[in-house]
């Protein structure tokens, strides 16, 4: 431990550790993970029916080539962007409030990632061919910048959630009897190096000050190509040059959404109600109404243009969205994924912890089924018909297999982050420590 | 007895328009008149062929009617022996039959063929009937050079006992085929065959672009004559002026192959990779030193 750190007085120390120590599954902890590998294997077993009978088994077809899967890869790059927002952003702005959500963050961001590009794979019709986007590369294709954002968001992420875990590891190495030998065996390998001299905390904090830099135009980058998948074909739905913003905008509501519902289920599972606080639930829901606001403004301007103009195969498209067979999915992802949680955090009360839990909820699911909206209709809806194709060619109902795959892919992330939760401080300590120390010099 | 004639009265009331409406639809139902458009092509003097259409008059509106099976007859109606053919119309309503050789002989029977069309009652169409009578004809087209004037001659026949004998008074349009349709040779719309059945037209069209060898396809063209029905005879003629195909297939672009990106993508994307990648090295780097330098103490 440095200076600061002796500042403190040790029991105040001792027990911000011993209430952000990691802990033991609960009952409630070991039925949840159970559930979720549950849901795991399911997926994977719907994988296996996949790679075994191919693409057939899923309800994709010549019209819907992009279903499910491509909207869960949307909607798991959308919130990945909050590792950029909550750790990069505000903490470059120097909002110390945002300390305790930092890893929440980070984490959600590292594990949704990693399923973005795992579910990527998931939906190529022959994986054993994935070494072929990098053998036979064209760096013309948003598909290969994709990839490339992607790996290179990955890896720092990665460094940003490592990075300052480094001089908790060295407070999770202090008592190994708490520890199993698995864990102590992890930590060792990972930050046995951390002797938290004045020189090493130097080059970690100048490392994480570069990497909170770099990643805001990766992040950027990131679901910016994303959206010029879609944009760059010149399909009804599409053709927008407004398309990266606003990705970006409803990628930024869904991680703030994100790390709302995450903030509640850790405060309530860990008890965190000293660290997690409801002050803290009041300032990231104030964010989450600025980005609601943001994104309706966005989507005003997506559907408000085209309509305007109302080409023939705009007219079609939007009227599916408006009053068509997407009406119901799409009034569900305005109203439900924006206007109620925006309605709601508007308020005082709104913002305590509950109902913020209950709006951020609300913003995901309603995230989720707007990046099926994205996808789907458009597809479905192609300036060029294809001639004579079979009637089950136009309409897309995702299979069984793919619901399943998709159901995996949402809780493998979430198993992510329950993992970490359990081998790693949710919230940093060293930091917490140090702030609270110099909050308490201050004072 | 007074409140059961009110009653009686509101139901009417109620059931009138209804009953009314009913009868409206009904008539309309009945209203409804099948059609068979038959139109005969001969296309560079080979084997004819017929276009079929389908259409439902309902009210004012002709709608095109698909999935109707259509048979058709050459000179005798009903006539297995004459079946030419049995054809389903398309979405538009629309189907082509070629002559089969089958038919040939009773082709040359006569020089007027008729062709009868059938079709059988369904739900969404009439059992109705068409016939088509035409008259065999033989449409060349040649070219002149008169005082440095491009020529181009079209002259019509029909045959009449297995001899060409010229027809008159029907107009011919002379044109060269462009993309997507045809192009007159002058400013006349059409020119009508004298009594030698010839029509002729001066091609001023200059600087035309043509193929490589500068070649353009002038055609003759006699459009849905009550007579003889559709007729086009093409001829290739050197007036064009030869057309240069430049291949960008090697360049560079962003519609080609990996190895052809263009460049001023590469440097920025390169870059860009580079740039980003650099940083994460020299972070990597960093936690290497952190680890040297715990080694140090």
């Amino acid at each position: 431990m440095d200076d600061t750190m002796s500042q403190v007085s040790t029991t105040s120390a001792d027990k911000i550790i011993a209430d952000l120590y990691p802990r033991k599954f609960g009952t409630a902890g070991r039925i949840w993970t159970l559930v979720l590998l549950v849901i795991c294997a399911i997926g994977a077993y719907a994988y296996y029916r996949q790679l075994r009978y191919g693409l057939e088994v899923t309800a994709m077809r010549d019209y819907a080539s992009w279903g499910i899967y491509i909207s869960n890869f949307v909607f798991f790059v959308a919130i990945s962007l909050v590792g950029s927002l909550i750790t990069a952003i505000l903490r470059l702005s120097n909002a110390r409030w945002s300390t305790p959500l930092t890893r929440i963050a980070e984490i959600i961001a590292v594990s949704a990632i990693v399923f973005a590009s795992i579910i990527i794979i998931v939906d190529m019709g022959r994986p054993e061919r994935f070494m072929n986007i990098f053998l036979h590369l064209r760096i013309q294709s948003p598909i290969i910048w994709d990839v490339v954002v992607i790996s290179t968001y990955f890896v720092i992420s990665l460094l940003l959630l490592y990075l300052p875990l480094l001089p908790d590891l060295q407070i999770l190495t202090t008592d190994p009897e708490k520890n199993s030998g698995f864990q102590n065996k992890l930590y060792r390998l990972l930050g046995s190096f951390w002797r938290g001299t004045q020189e090493q905390l130097r080059i970690c904090n100048r490392s994480i000050y570069i990497l909170c830099i770099t990643i805001i135009p990766v992040a950027f980058t990131i679901h910016t190509v994303t959206s010029w998948l879609f944009a760059t074909t010149f399909r009804p739905g599409w053709d927008s040059t407004n398309f990266g913003a606003y990705f970006i905008s409803g990628a930024f509501l869904v991680g703030g959404g994100a790390v709302l519902v995450a903030m509640y289920l850790f405060r309530r599972s860990y008890h965190l109600e000293n660290y997690i606080t409801t002050d803290l639930f009041d300032k990231m829901g104030k964010i989450v109404v600025m980005l609601a606001l943001l994104y309706l403004y966005f989507n005003v301007n997506e559907y408000l243009v085209p309509a305007f103009k109302m080409k023939k195969p705009e007219e079609i498209h939007l009227h599916e969205l408006f009053a068509g067979k997407y009406a119901l999915i799409f009034w569900f992802a305005i109203l439900v994924g924006m206007i109620f949680p925006l309605i709601m955090l508007l308020f005082r009360k709104g913002r305590e912890p509950f109902p913020a839990f209950v709006a951020g909820v609300m913003v995901v699911v309603g995230a989720w089924f707007k990046r099926y909206l994205i996808v789907t209709p458009t597809l479905l809806h192609p300036f060029l018909p294809i001639t004579d194709v079979p009637e089950s060619y136009r309409r897309y109902f995702p299979s069984w297999e793919e619901w399943a795959i998709t159901m995996g892919s949402l809780a493998g992330a979430l198993l992510i982050i329950t993992f970490f939760a359990r081998l790693f401080p949710i919230i940093p300590i060293y930091e917490t420590v140090t702030e609270r120390s110099e909050t308490h010099e201050n004072l | 007895m007074k409140t059961y004639r009110a009653l009686r009265n509101v139901l009417l009331l109620i059931c009138c328009p209804l009953l009314i409406a009913a009868q409206e639809n009904t008539a309309k139902k009945e209203e409804r008149q099948s059609l068979i458009y038959l139109r005969y092509y001969v296309i560079n003097n080979r084997v004819p062929y017929l276009q079929v259409q389908t259409k439902n008059k309902l009210g004012r509106a002709f709608l095109p009617q698909a999935n109707v099976s259509v048979k058709i007859y050459l000179n005798h109606d009903a006539d297995a022996e004459s079946l030419m053919g049995q054809v389903v119309t398309n979405e538009k309503g629309v189907a082509t039959l070629g002559l089969p050789a089958s038919l040939a002989g009773k082709w040359k029977e006569k020089s007027n063929p008729t062709f009868f069309a059938h079709t059988d009652s369904s739900a969404d169409f009439n059992a109705t009937q068409e016939e088509l009578s035409m008259i065999k004809s033989f449409l060349e087209v040649d070219t002149a050079n008169e005082g440095g004037a491009r020529i181009l001659k079209a002259r019509l026949f029909k045959y009449e006992n297995n001899s060409r004998v010229p027809m008159a008074e029907v107009d011919v349009r002379l044109a060269v085929k462009r993309l997507g349709g045809y192009l007159n040779i002058g400013e006349e719309e059409s020119y009508t065959t004298d009594s030698t059945g010839s029509a002729q037209g001066e091609f001023n069209r200059t600087d035309l672009p043509g193929d490589t060898l500068g070649n353009l396809d002038v055609v003759a063209l006699v459009d849905d004559n009550d007579e003889v029905g559709t007729l086009e005879t093409q001829m290739k003629v050197p007036w064009g002026a030869p057309g240069k195909f430049e291949s960008n297939f090697n360049d560079r672009s962003l519609y080609a192959t990996g190895n052809k990106a263009p460049l001023w993508l590469m440097v920025m994307a390169y870059g860009c990779i580079a740039g980003v990648w650099s940083v994460i090295i020299y972070l990597i780097t960093r936690i290497i030193k952190m680890k040297r330098m715990a080694r140090s103490i």
